[in-house]
């Protein structure tokens, strides 16, 4: 049995540092903190994008939505200072940024990775069993890093998933585009910059994502 | 393309630089970011006064490690947003810590969750 493919969208969007949207991490940097399907073995690098430009907001601010158990935590602590304001907040977090749009010129597919047919074979390929949907979506990124290898090494483009940011009513996918090789800088899957603009200037996609989250 | 001059790089080998600093320069530094309740939280105290004294170098903080784990995620934060983003992450839902608060995972006070907070700060910085 192969993986379930599923056709990468005509567009897809991506919230990034600096004004480069192709650009991919360092390794040094993802040594440190490597993100949830990047190599385990630090060779190639994987360029991550959103189904909406919405996703791609909501991917990056999801973070800051308040935790109700640590607000309490907060609030009982005897002192008089204050948090500043959550739309400062947003400002911080997204000035540095931009929002791009990006053109997919050519049909491509990726593995979907929560597909049962691709956890089969996950499966088969790590000697594991018992993959769920929700280990590539959970806190750990152990095993996500080491199907991502697995996939890599099968020679496929990236894979596709749910955000785990996602709620049933509000789902977007993400896409993890593989490195074409160690070092290359060039992606299975060409991507073209469409449009550039400063992320604070994306306002309807903006609002959407900071409504979703409760930001505002 | 858009003129947005590129941010500064985050100089994640430079974080390390934290474990070298005195406790008084580390509760200070922590305070003016995040302010005094956070850091009474992340020192694991119920009130400012005793971060005032971690400052003035009067008392020493219980969970120093905690403390140097928060300024390197500061730090990082910093690099890649600013102070008001640092104090939100803080006390935000995480999917790096099943939707818990940072400040509050530390609580279980161990070097895997430090670790944890400094790689989940790296990430929301970088990303």
């Amino acid at each position: 049995m192969n993986y379930k493919m599923t056709a990468l969208p005509l567009l897809v969007y991506r919230v990034c540092r600096g004004n480069d949207p192709l650009l991919l991490a360092p390794i040094d940097r993802i040594r440190k903190s490597p993100g949830r399907f990047d190599d385990p073995n630090l060779e190639y690098r994987v360029h991550y994008s959103a189904e909406t430009m919405a996703g791609a907001y909501i991917e990056v601010l999801a973070s800051l939505r308040a935790n109700v158990n640590a607000m309490a935590a907060y609030s009982a602590i005897v002192g008089d200072d204050e948090l500043a304001p959550m739309e400062r907040a947003i400002v911080e977090t997204l000035e540095p940024r931009s929002a791009a749009l990006l053109c997919v010129p050519h049909q491509d597919d990726l593995v979907d990775i929560g597909h049962a047919q691709s956890r089969t074979k996950v499966e088969t390929r790590l000697g594991v069993t018992g993959v769920k949907d929700g280990d590539f979506r959970g806190s750990s990124y152990d095993l996500s890093r080491r199907a991502s290898r697995a996939i890599y090494d099968d020679g496929e483009r990236g894979l596709t998933i749910g955000s785990s940011e996602s709620s049933v009513d509000h789902r977007f996918s993400c896409y993890s585009i593989f490195e074409e090789a160690p070092s290359a800088g060039t992606l299975r899957v060409r991507l073209v910059p469409r449009s550039v603009n400063a992320a604070l200037n994306e306002r309807i996609a903006l609002d959407e994502a900071t409504y979703y989250l409760g930001l505002r | 393309m858009y003129a947005n001059p590129r941010p500064s790089e985050l100089d994640v080998d430079a974080l390390d630089a934290v474990t070298e600093l005195h406790d008084a320069a580390v509760a200070s530094e922590l305070a003016s970011i995040l302010g005094l309740k956070l850091t009474a939280m992340i020192g694991d105290v119920a009130e400012t006064r005793s971060v005032r004294k971690w400052m003035s170098g009067e008392a020493v903080p219980s969970q120093r490690d905690n403390l140097v784990a928060a300024l390197q995620a500061t730090r990082a934060i910093i690099a890649g947003a600013g102070p008001a983003a640092a104090q939100r992450w803080f006390l935000g839902c995480n999917s790096h810590f099943n939707f818990e608060a940072p400040v509050m995972a530390l609580k279980v006070n161990t070097p895997e969750v430090r670790t944890q907070l400094v790689r989940a700060a790296i990430a929301f910085a970088s990303k």
